[in-house]
């Protein structure tokens, strides 16, 4: 395991879980001095499904968008260039609570995800196990003409648990969030044949 | 177990009196499997169940809550199990019964489909026959997190408080609903209510009443009933689905486990900060049960994929906090479901009731149904043993359905791919007993077959998931993996097919990498070619075929692989490589297709469901490859019962417990052996058959009231196989479900018949009373016999006239009957009618026809000049003035005047002997109307001419005129004969007394009699001079001022003179009219100023000329008179005075100018007759000093007086006095 976090370590350098023991209460206050301010043009759905590739994986897609004039505002030319992060919470109020994890939206790939890194020793909840293995950004065009859609994968979630997410961009002004947005993980049963496992991802 | 129905249906209950001729009699059996015959119990034949209660009261009546086919019932402990139809949702969570009532059974379901959703908490209070969803089992307005939570209900969790059983409280999609009367009426409550319910997945009510609830808001703990709410400090609960369950102990020691986390709480829910892990985390619907043991222990059951029970320790002494009551979970025993005969994927487990501790688990549901523990004694039991029902809940969830039609009527090989409980197959499909197969385990997707082998399906794998087997025919003998699979991997977990054959031994398959076909499935290895990669449509799933002279034309839905998402269609034509994907045309409007079905025999032939777009979902039909899409209206109405059921809901139940929303529409297949055979079928609204090609429709199941009927209900069709082995033309369809397993149905063809009405009857336009035909024309377009049983108009205007065979009806294939309407309308205006034909077309029984016809109407005009204002009208007797008034008629028939009338005698309608006045349309009459009256004044009135105009049958013309005053119409007529006498005075006068008469005449004329002329002459004697003087005065009056001017000739002879002399003069006066008294100012001034009477001569002083001859002349001259008038009353009606003065402008040399007056009084005698005194100074002949008179007089006859000037308008006559004249000599 150790060395499978290595290997992930240099693209996954900052998926943060706040608040998920007494240790982290620092970091949570730290979070709560920059109370974030709610961009409500900015728009965010959520679609989840069950992988086609790995068995019991439940997966969400996770579509935003950010209007030209808020980017302008917040100083990014477009929205790709702005420095976003995905935060997820199952807690009711987790994000006011600062119970959430957040990761930043980078490149990855479903051989090459970003990951969380837990805080401390504490292992990271199940529900917040979470990867970051696709993000789709505007094309060019999209670019120059309006803000355009930002896509993003999120592997592992548990099943059944109710997320709820938003995107944060942090400028130089400050912290802005989307709205938030809620979905309960899809559950991907599957009925393994007698003397076969589900198969493991490799790591 | 098989369970017969025979049902006849012609739609809803509403519809089952329709003419039966042309009704699918059909025979519909439950051949779902009874018990899996797989020693594998991950092969199963239950479907999952997610819940199973035991009734305390009567242990042996047990009931299962399945997750797509509703709610079961055993009543012999577990060992049979039978569906409970009279529970109408089909998608059930929950079922608990009153432990001290077992009667009373409470079940909770997820929304099902309905307009007026019955779905979210049900109640039956007779042991689960019927159930009822309470009126109050509905939040109020308002109060969930989204208004269609309200409309799409959904419940959960069910608890039953121990210590008082009538409190009740169930888990809602919105807020907990709380009962406090058994069930009979139930309010909400809502833990966080500072933002809306939302989901609260599970509730425990325990130690006295305290109530646990977890969900989308974590943990809530209320000890008052539900009133207040208290939630974690710290460390909470996290949010989702959950089970919740209490120590038996510690009422502050709770375990939960949400999503496949298992937490404990130690201090009633301030902090959850222990956690378990998970032995088999799956997440299907994991549960967590404590279970009283001995002593200070208890059990803590967890089920996920497996079950396990961890024993736990209450401290001692019991107190909040401290450490965890139960041991690791890697300490736990289990798993105990594959291992000890039941299915893994736990649903609930249920103990032995009424024990005090050590209650044995005694029921277990999961994926495969439910299972009986064998070991019912303490300890032993509670490592289970658990073993399938002799007939467990029907509830299979198929994702394949395939048949193989073969000789006879018993063989049928027909094959299940199911959702957890693997494939099944059978040889004897068709036979009253089917024996099922159950080959493999686990989930069965899809299947194919042939008469020597079936293709299936199956997950899960390690490595490649999902695999393909190859069987003998039935599942029979060996079942190998096949060797070479296609690239890509096997489609699963959807409802659309991705497997079939296309010839022997030639099959096709879509991967996720595409369409892939053999030729021949048996070789080693096996060559897949993919049909049109380049084109390929992305994720192909839902395979289909038809083959024309042996070349198969494949389709494939791109996306929505349940078929309950938009798609589109793309078809393939034969089995080259190198072809082209070329893609269905969607029906204008649409997003795409949900499910489709194409014939077996006609490429160009598809049936399927559009969904999304403007138009919204709609089932359609094309017959030449999409180009145009026909909408099936008829059985869009059956999809929704009606508009019972939505077509698409929004938050409806789908797989695996995800409320994504669904359509109605599951179903559609053509029968392969006969075009005129179409299936289609509704997730809620069940099964319809088409014996038309799909025009015309029949539901054959009952969706509305399956418990009363008796005919099941079979929700969410998604797949059917023809069979015509049937004896005598029996048709078997088989059907495979989401939820209720496979059924048949059985029936023979009848050919369903389709009315038609090209247009309704049309009528000319008439006139109330006339009668007019019109034709209904009643068409038969189908092939089945079309019976009108009768024909009813909703207006009695409309009648039918009953064909001379008189009712039924029978009009055959493409003929058409013309029904006779007649139409009399007894009112104007455009008259409806609704038609109803009542007839044996399955689809439209009654079918409602508007006809409509004009009914024309006279409309009376009037005309009437000068706005019926008849003018001023000065009455007299026989005297009238007559208007004409027009009555036109406008309207398109007759108009009968039927009476006139005014409303005042002065205005008189004509007389009519006989009505009614009949007017042709476009015609008038002028009636004359009479202005008589009697009386001055305005007049006015009101002429009502009462027609048959339907837009008012009184039409009113408004009369008026005016009768002036009498001053206007008999103004008074002064004439008078005057007649005086009495001595004169004054030393010139010449006479001592005078004689006078006169006569006096004033008429007034011109408009308002404000003009008069006054003509006067008089004759005065005395005894040395007589005068006689004519004048004739012109008057105008207004108002209060009267003006004349006159002219006077007099005659005078003084008898001093030689003769005679005439005199002229003009006068002027102004007259002051007041009510009592009158003044006036006058001028006159002579015209013929003088007269010569008389003329003497001398002769004068001598002149060289001689001595003149000097003539003196005797002028007789006008006096120019100026002065004022006044009459006055002295006493009213009886004493009045005259009088004038004047001042007198003589022209005798030397003369002074002088003076005149006169003053009269009279008196009246009668009214024709007054007396008067009158004395007058220099009134007529002026002398060198003053004369005058003293006379008394009568007058006879009318002259005005002070009474006579309250008339406002007439002239009164001017006083203008005599003439005044003199004489005097002159030289001429």
């Amino acid at each position: 395991m150790r060395s499978c976090w290595l290997q992930f370590g240099i693209l996954a350098v900052a998926f943060t879980v706040f608040d998920l023991s007494p240790q982290t209460t620092a970091l949570a206050e730290q979070a709560a001095q920059r109370a974030p301010q709610v961009e409500s043009r900015m728009t965010l759905s959520i679609e989840t499904f069950c992988s086609e590739t790995k068995l019991r994986t439940s997966n969400a897609r996770l579509r935003w968008s950010i209007p030209q004039t808020a980017l302008s505002g917040i100083g990014a030319a477009t929205v790709s260039a702005a420095r976003q992060s995905l935060e997820a919470t199952v807690y009711k109020n987790g994000f006011e609570k600062n119970l959430l994890v957040s990761l930043p939206i980078g490149a990855a790939t479903a051989d090459r995800p970003i990951v969380p890194q837990a805080q401390g020793r504490q292992p990271l909840p199940r529900a917040f196990q979470l990867r970051l293995i696709d993000v789709q950004q505007p094309g060019a065009t999209a670019e120059a003409t309006a803000a355009g859609e930002m896509t993003a994968v999120v592997e592992n979630l548990e099943p059944g648990v109710t997320y709820t997410w938003r995107i944060a961009i942090d400028t130089p002004s400050g912290r802005i969030v989307s709205p938030s947005a809620a979905s309960e993980a899809r559950v991907c049963p599957a009925d393994m044949v007698q003397g076969t496992a589900v198969p493991r991802r490799k790591k | 177990m098989t369970r017969v129905k025979v049902i006849l249906f012609a739609g809803l209950a509403c519809l089952l009196a329709s003419a039966a001729s042309a009704q699918l009699s059909v025979v519909v059996r439950d051949i779902s499997p009874d018990q899996s015959n797989n020693s594998d119990p991950d092969g199963a034949s239950g479907g999952r169940v997610n819940n199973v209660t035991i009734d305390r009261s009567n242990p042996a009546r047990v009931y299962a809550a399945s997750e797509f086919g509703g709610i079961f019932r055993s009543t012999d402990g577990g060992l049979t199990w039978s569906h409970l139809n009279g529970h109408v949702p089909t998608v059930t969570w929950d079922v608990k019964v009153d432990p001290t009532n077992s009667n009373k059974v409470y079940a909770t379901s997820f929304y099902d489909g309905r307009a007026n959703s019955r779905s979210g908490i049900n109640v039956s209070t007779d042991g689960g026959n019927t159930w009822t969803h309470p009126a109050t089992a509905t939040p109020p307005v308002s109060f969930c997190q989204s208004d269609v939570r309200r409309n799409e209900p959904a419940a959960f969790g069910i608890a039953i408080d121990p210590a008082n059983p009538s409190h009740v409280f169930v888990g809602t999609n919105c807020g907990l609903a709380i009962s406090t009367d058994a069930g009979v009426t139930w309010r909400f409550a809502d833990p966080t209510p500072t933002d809306r319910a939302d989901n609260i997945g599970d509730v425990v009510v325990h130690h006295g009443g305290i109530i646990d609830v977890c969900g989308d808001d974590g943990h809530l703990r209320s000890t008052d009933g539900g009133t207040t709410w208290t939630t974690a400090t710290s460390q909470p609960l996290q949010s989702g689905r959950c089970s919740i369950a209490a120590s038996p102990d510690e009422s502050y020691v709770l375990f939960a486990v949400v999503g496949t986390s298992i937490f404990e709480t130690d201090d009633g829910g301030q902090t959850w900060p222990i956690s378990y892990a998970n032995p088999a985390p799956q997440g299907r619907i994991p549960f967590v049960e404590t279970n009283k043991r001995s002593g200070r222990n208890f059990d803590l059951w967890f089920g996920d994929v497996g079950v396990f029970r961890g024993t736990c320790t209450t401290p001692s002494p019991a107190v909040p906090g401290g450490t965890q009551r139960c041991t690791a979970s890697t300490a736990w025993g289990g798993s105990f479901t594959r291992s000890n005969g039941a299915h893994d994927d736990s649903g609930s487990m249920a103990f032995v009731p009424g024990a005090t501790s050590n209650a044995c688990p005694a029921f277990f549901s999961s994926d495969g149904g439910v299972f009986r523990n064998t070991l019912t004694s303490s300890p032993a039991c509670h490592t289970p043993a658990w073993t399938q029902p002799n007939v467990t809940p029907h509830a299979l969830w198929e994702y394949s359905f395939e048949g193989v039609s073969r000789p006879g009527a018993t063989p049928e090989d027909l094959y299940l791919g199911n959702q957890d409980n693997g494939s099944f197959g059978t040889g004897s499909g068709g036979g009253a007993t089917v024996t099922w197969n159950n080959e493999r385990c686990c989930d069965g997707f899809d299947t194919a077959g042939d008469a020597t082998r079936a293709l299936t399906t199956v997950c899960c794998f390690g490595g490649r998931a999902t695999r393909l087997f190859i069987s003998g025919a039935g599942l029979t003998g060996a079942s190998p993996e096949i060797g070479t699979y296609p690239p890509g991997n096997m489609r699963s977990f959807e409802e659309l097919e991705a497997l079939l054959t296309f010839s022997a031994n030639a099959y096709a398959v879509t991967s996720t990498s595409g369409v892939f076909v053999t030729s021949n499935i048996t070789a080693s290895p096996i060559v897949w070619t993919q049909l049109g990669a380049s084109s390929s449509p992305a994720n192909a799933c839902g395979l289909a075929l038809s083959t024309t002279g042996g070349t198969p034309t494949f389709f494939v839905k791109s996306g929505g692989c349940d078929g309950d998402r938009a798609g589109t269609l793309w078809r393939y034509q034969g089995t080259s490589t190198t072809g082209t994907w070329q893609q269905v045309p969607t029906p204008a409007g649409a997003s795409g297709f949900g499910i489709y079905a194409v014939d077996a025999h006609d490429p160009q032939r598809l049936i399927a469901s559009q969904l999304g777009g403007a138009p919204g979902p709609h089932m359609v039909l094309t017959r030449n490859g999409g180009a145009t899409w026909n909408v099936l209206s008829a059985l869009d109405t059956l999809m929704t019962a009606g508009g019972v059921f939505l077509y698409q809901n929004q938050t409806g139940p789908t797989a695996f417990t995800s409320f994504s929303g669904y359509p109605q529409p599951t179903l559609v297949a053509f029968d392969p052996s006969d075009p005129d055979l179409v299936v289609a079928g509704g997730a809620d609204s069940g099964v319809f058959i088409s014996a038309n090609g799909g025009t015309r429709w029949q539901l054959v199941t009952d969706p509305i009231a399956p418990g009363t009927s008796g005919i099941p209900h079979i929700p969410r069709p998604y797949f059917a196989h023809f069979d015509h082995d049937g004896p005598a033309g029996e048709i078997k369809l088989s059907l495979g479900t989401r939820g209720r397993g496979p059924w048949r149905l059985t029936f023979k063809k009848v050919l369903m018949p389709e009315i038609q009405v090209p247009s309704p009857p049309s009528f000319d336009a008439s006139c109330a009373g006339d009668q007019q035909h019109g034709a209904l024309k009643v068409c038969n377009t189908s092939g089945g016999d079309l019976v009108i049983s009768s024909i009813t108009s909703s207006n009695p205007e409309f009648t039918i006239v009953v064909p001379s065979g008189g009712f039924p009806v029978t009009i055959s294939h493409d003929f058409c009957f013309p029904f006779e309407v007649l139409f009399t309308g007894t009112t104007p205006g455009t008259r409806t009618t609704d038609l109803t034909i009542t007839s044996n077309d399955p689809n439209m029984p009654v079918l409602h026809v508007a006809a409509s016809a004009s009914v024309g109407q006279p409309t009376a005009v009037t005309v009437v000049a000068d706005s019926g204002n008849f003018g001023e009208f000065c009455p007299a007797p026989n005297r009238f003035k007559d208007l004409a008034v027009t009555i036109n008629n406008r309207g398109t028939c007759p108009l009968l005047v039927t009476a006139l009338s005014s409303s005042s005698p002065d205005f008189q309608a004509p007389h009519v002997l006989t009505f009614p006045i009949k007017i042709a349309p476009g015609d008038n009459i002028e009636l004359p109307v009479r202005f008589q009256p009697t009386t001055s004044g305005a007049k006015s009135a009101s002429l009502s001419i009462t027609t048959n105009d339907p837009a008012g049958a009184v039409k009113v013309v408004a009369l008026s005129g005016t009768v002036p005053p009498d001053y206007v119409c008999a103004p008074p007529s002064f004439t008078s004969i005057d007649a005086a006498i009495g001595p004169t005075f004054g030393s010139a006068r010449t006479g001592g007394y005078t004689v006078n008469t006169s006569g006096h005449l004033l008429r007034s004329f011109g408009p308002n009699r404000r003009f008069g002329v006054q003509a006067q002459a008089e004759y005065m004697f005395y005894p040395g001079r007589q005068e006689g003087e004519v004048d004739t005065t012109l008057l105008y009056r207004h108002g209060l001022w009267q003006v004349g001017v006159g002219g006077t000739f007099k005659d005078a002879n003084v008898r001093s003179e030689a003769s005679a002399g005439s005199l002229s003069e003009v006068a002027v006066s102004v007259d002051a009219l007041l009510s009592t008294i009158r003044f006036g100012a006058f001028a006159s001034k002579g015209l013929k100023e003088s007269d010569v009477v008389g003329a003497a001569s001398v002769l004068g002083a001598p002149t060289p000329a001689g001595q003149p001859l000097i003539v003196t002349e005797q002028v007789l001259h006008t006096v120019d008179a100026a002065g004022g008038t006044v009459q006055l009353s002295l006493v009213p009606n009886l004493w009045w005075l005259d009088a004038n003065a004047a001042f007198l402008n003589r022209h005798a040399p030397g003369a002074s100018n002088t003076a005149g007056a006169a003053l009269r009084v009279s008196r009246q005698l009668l009214p024709w007759l007054v007396g008067n005194v009158a004395v007058d100074v220099n009134e007529s002949f002026i002398r060198s000093s003053a004369i005058g008179t003293v006379t008394v007089g009568l007058s006879v006859g009318r002259w005005p007086r002070p009474q006579d000037l309250s008339n406002p308008a007439n002239p009164l006559g001017s006083l203008v006095p005599r003439l005044h004249y003199e004489v005097f000599d002159r030289v001429r």
